[in-house]
């Protein structure tokens, strides 16, 4: 990250306090958002989420595997992160690491749920094939290619459009079998199961920078930032997750106003992403 | 058209009578499109590119304007990697940077416009990095401050030096830099600063020094930075453009950093700005000290936006494209 001289760190500080950023946004205005489904064709669902210069990748991949014996009736879903060294020289080597893990617990807690399951974005009881026996395993990965602030946002997006971009194989179950063996699956090439994405949240997060929050910071403001809240808001204004990053305390009231404004943002936000993701696919399916 | 086309590429562009109309120089210049016309040349070889709609029509339009030009005498002519360059084997040549000998043919190993200066034959290639010369304006950022020197960063191989004794002293006596001078190094530029200076020469191991002489150069503050391409700056007559209808200050360095600021007086002496900041410092920062006022900041992110539009259009940044007069 290039520092900043004084001059320009009050500049940025300056247009966020008269509702004009420095690419002349206001406060709650999201950059564009450009959407590409099916860029990897080896995993059963993938897409690429650009937020200005802002690049990341999320890919999802489905494997049988066995539940586990706490829940034999729910799959597995796992999500990671990874921190690509092309988007900043600090993550080369291990240095990402660190990013990375928030980056991937704040998503697991956002679109994961409980420990029980309740509440998950992706209903884990659609994944199981035989209850008990054969699940699916989904592993959700992301890889941030160029960082230009904003990546817990871009990468939910990026998320919400690999799975509305998945394809889970249809299996066919070999119905003769006795209950302590592992059936036989035959997986099918040709059918696919899509699904249903109207239940995943978005992530909206707000940077608080003197008295004001912005909505999707690029990576200049992000390094004046007092704090930042993330909350993650589903189709039916629910809050699903919250994220707090900065050392500076909030007062609870300033909590409760963000998670307004959120509630706000997260309207516009769903609906545009929601049909970026549907002329995405429409185009690959075109092409 | 422009206006939707700057909305589709996402930036805010409102039209009020008060503001520049934006007016593109003429078209694209075919220096800037020669990469797609190696995709034209490509395809016609055999192999196939996929390009969208619109790249397709640039490719077209760039490929008939390069024609049309290039139907002149053959001296300009641009290449692409593996392409032999027109040579008159018979007069001694000398093969310069960007060439290569290949099967007895002199063959071109960069994408680029051919220069021939004497006996010399050389590829200019465009997209390169910053490519100094002596007497170019640059802004850089102070890195690092060190023994009577200040290293910047200009986007360029190497960090640049300025020098202590190339700054003018803050009293503006001319006079041997002394140890307190050196101390005092800090209050002139920190780390970090962003600093508009002049190149001076080239060190031995390559890197520049840089001066800071005269008084347009020096610290800017009160503005934004934008970093583009180098090559889309080109040299001018005039790096300093002082828009006064806005108020505004354009800096354009040759290195691809350009400064959009509140326009600054050109200082006599720096010690006022010395004694302002020594109250700054001691005052709690961000409230007592004014923000940019909001007409002039609205047309500092409307400048700022306009030359990042040109950018994506691979447009040069320059004084003209960015402001027109107004018709009455």
């Amino acid at each position: 990250m290039v520092g900043l001289s004084v001059g320009e760190k009050h500049f940025i500080q300056g247009g966020i306090a008269q509702d004009l950023r420095s690419d002349g946004r206001k406060r709650l205005t999201y950059r564009p958002i450009y959407v590409e489904t099916g860029v990897i064709p080896q995993a059963h669902g993938s897409a690429r989420v650009r937020l200005g210069a802002t690049d990341v990748i999320a890919s999802v991949k489905a494997e049988l595997g066995k539940p586990s014996a706490l829940q034999p009736d729910k799959g597995k879903i796992a999500i990671y992160v990874d921190c690509s060294p092309t988007a900043a020289p600090m993550f080369e080597g291990r240095g990402g690491e660190e990013l990375s893990t928030e980056l991937s617990v704040a998503l697991q807690r956002c679109l994961l749920g409980g420990k029980s399951g309740a509440g998950a974005g992706i209903d884990p009881t659609s994944l199981v094939v035989v209850e008990g026996k054969v699940c699916w395993d989904l592993y959700i990965d992301g890889l941030v290619i160029s960082s230009d602030g904003n990546l817990l946002d871009a990468l939910a997006a990026a998320i919400k459009a690999a799975l509305s971009n998945t394809g889970i194989p249809k299996v066919d179950v070999a119905v003769e079998t006795r209950s302590d063996e592992q059936p036989e699956v035959n997986i099918s090439d040709e059918e696919f199961l899509q699904f249903d994405t109207s239940g995943i949240p978005v992530i909206v997060t707000l940077t608080k920078v003197g008295r004001h929050y912005i909505v999707d910071a690029t990576s200049e403001e992000e390094s004046q930032m007092s704090s930042a809240v993330s909350i993650s808001v589903n189709r039916k204004g629910h809050i699903c997750g919250l994220t707090k990053r900065g050392g500076v305390g909030l007062d609870p009231s300033i909590i409760l106003d963000m998670i307004s404004v959120a509630k706000h943002v997260s309207e516009q936000l769903i609906n545009k992403l929601d049909s970026e993701i549907a002329a995405a696919e429409a185009s690959e399916e075109e092409s | 058209m422009g206006g939707n086309l700057i909305e589709a590429l996402g930036f805010k562009v409102s039209s009020s009578s008060s503001l520049p109309f934006f007016c593109f120089t003429g078209g694209v210049t075919p220096k800037s499109s020669l990469c797609r016309v190696a995709d034209n040349k490509e395809k016609m070889r055999g192999l196939k590119l996929p390009l969208s709609q619109t790249q397709r029509v640039r490719l077209q339009r760039a490929f008939e304007k390069l024609q049309s030009l290039s139907a002149k005498a053959n001296s300009d002519a641009s290449v692409t990697v593996a392409d032999t360059i027109p040579v008159n084997y018979e007069d001694a040549f000398l093969k310069g940077y960007g060439t290569t000998d290949l099967n007895g043919e002199l063959v071109a190993t960069v994408c680029g416009v051919v220069e021939r200066v004497n006996k010399l034959v050389y590829v200019r290639a465009l997209r390169a990095r910053y490519k100094p010369e002596v007497g170019d304006v640059v802004v850089g950022r102070v890195v690092e401050v060190a023994q009577k020197r200040w290293r910047l960063e200009i986007n360029f191989s190497q960090d640049a030096v300025l020098m202590l004794s190339s700054m003018n002293m803050p009293d503006g006596i001319q006079r041997r830099r002394t140890a307190l001078d050196e101390l005092n190094m800090r209050s002139i530029f920190e780390e970090n600063d962003i600093v508009c200076a002049e190149v001076r020469n080239f060190q031995h191991d390559g890197s520049l020094q840089l001066q800071a002489r005269s008084q347009k150069y020096g610290k800017l503050e009160k503005g934004q930075l934008l970093i583009i391409d180098p090559y889309l700056v080109r040299k001018s007559k005039q790096h300093f453009h002082h828009l006064e209808q806005f108020g505004i200050d354009l800096i354009l360095g040759r290195n691809g950093y350009i400064w959009i600021g509140e326009h600054v007086e050109a200082r006599d002496s720096v010690v006022i700005d010395q004694a302002k900041s020594i109250e700054q410092s001691t005052v709690v920062e961000g409230i007592n000290r004014a923000y940019t006022p909001l007409e002039m900041r609205q047309n500092i992110c409307r400048i700022a936006n306009a030359i990042r539009v040109l950018t994506i259009l691979e447009m040069e940044a320059e004084r003209r494209s960015l402001t027109t007069k107004r018709k009455r």
